[in-house]
């Protein structure tokens, strides 16, 4: 009875270890954006997006008929970094009160007087000339917060607002964040009771432990798996360049902590299932 | 498996695997039924809300 018992939290054990594991990858991904002021995006994200909007500048140049070189002399870098501090508020005012803030705008008007006196130089009358300017700095604006922030605010915005008649979005995200902490004391009550159990052999309660922490890798392990094969990176890939660089970065974050906890407990497993051998070896010696 | 009063072998080491195969049958059967529905779900979700 009393091994069915430790079998059985060992079982509810290794499930335990492995709900911590991935849900604290998760937080440690999504808890940065929860900062007063959001986090910003990496300098790699920061890079790839600076060349998406080199790549859209150069594509509505011969449109408009401006010049790349004076639209990259104001589109620097900087003001990308500005671009994506205000992104970052707005992802933060999601994350902690559940609501879409005010949505970042890039200011045109830098861009349009630059697009006006190119324009003029290349023989363009002056009062068209100050509209074709103002066109193409509102579509370069339009493009660089498209690189910034790829989603179609309005329906992010509406969609929020909804939900948040119904629920309490920053509560939920709140609990969900707090699930690792539950899995955490789950994990130390659940080898605790599996050593009261087998308080008389110690080393009994390794072999139960070390095998929950085992089991563990392998569920942890069969659901990178499972997301590797469910196909949503290329999804976001294929959706857009600059959402899927940034989306990247963000399962980058998680993937670290959650290879090193994976390690941890492969450590673990073996540590307990060897000292859990070596008093039998060295009786049978 | 007993533990008390035998010498363990190297079995002790597919413990884990063991423990493991009830989650991991949970797991793929989940994924074989609802797999491709959440798939499909995302791939709405990121439709409707990605500018391209």
């Amino acid at each position: 009875m009393k091994k069915v018992l430790c079998w059985l939290l060992a079982f509810l054990l290794a499930g335990t270890l492995a709900l911590f594991g991935i849900s604290f990858a998760c937080a440690r991904a999504v808890e940065p954006g929860l900062k007063e002021g959001g986090t910003p995006v990496s300098e790699g994200v920061q890079r790839v997006e600076m060349n998406l909007v080199r790549e859209k500048i150069e594509e509505l140049a011969p449109i408009y008929g401006f010049s790349a070189e004076t639209a990259m002399k104001v589109v620097t870098e900087e003001k990308l970094a500005e671009m994506n501090r205000q992104a970052a508020l707005w992802w933060n005012g999601i994350l902690v009160n559940g609501q879409a803030g005010e949505a970042p705008a890039f200011k045109t008007d830098e861009l349009a007087s630059a697009f006006a006196a190119d324009i003029v130089s290349a023989g363009g009358s002056g009062e068209d000339a100050e509209l074709l300017a103002a066109d193409a700095a509102n579509a370069v604006g339009e493009s660089i917060l498209r690189i910034v922030l790829p989603l179609r605010l309005p329906i992010v915005g509406r969609g929020l607002s909804e939900a948040a008649a119904r629920v309490d979005l920053g509560n939920i995200i709140s609990f969900l964040l707090g699930v690792r902490w539950a899995a955490l004391a789950l994990c130390a009550l659940l080898a605790g009771l599996i050593a009261l159990l087998e308080s008389r052999k110690l080393r009994e309660s390794l072999f139960y432990i070390g095998s929950a922490m085992g089991a563990a890798v392998l569920v942890t392990a069969a659901c990178l798996v499972l997301y590797a094969l469910s196909g949503v990176d290329p999804l976001i890939a294929g959706a857009s360049p600059s959402l899927s660089a940034q989306y990247g970065a963000l399962v980058n974050s998680a993937a670290i902590p959650l290879f090193l906890y994976t390690a941890l407990l492969l450590a673990g497993c073996i540590v307990c299932l060897v000292l859990f051998r070596r008093p039998h070896e060295a009786k049978a010696d | 498996m007993s533990t008390e009063n035998r010498k363990p072998g190297k079995g002790i080491w597919l413990a884990p695997v063991l423990l493991a195969l009830p989650i991991l049958a949970a797991m793929t059967l989940i994924a074989l039924r609802f797999g491709p529905l959440i798939v499909k779900l995302i791939n709405a979700a990121v439709k409707a809300t990605v500018v391209v």
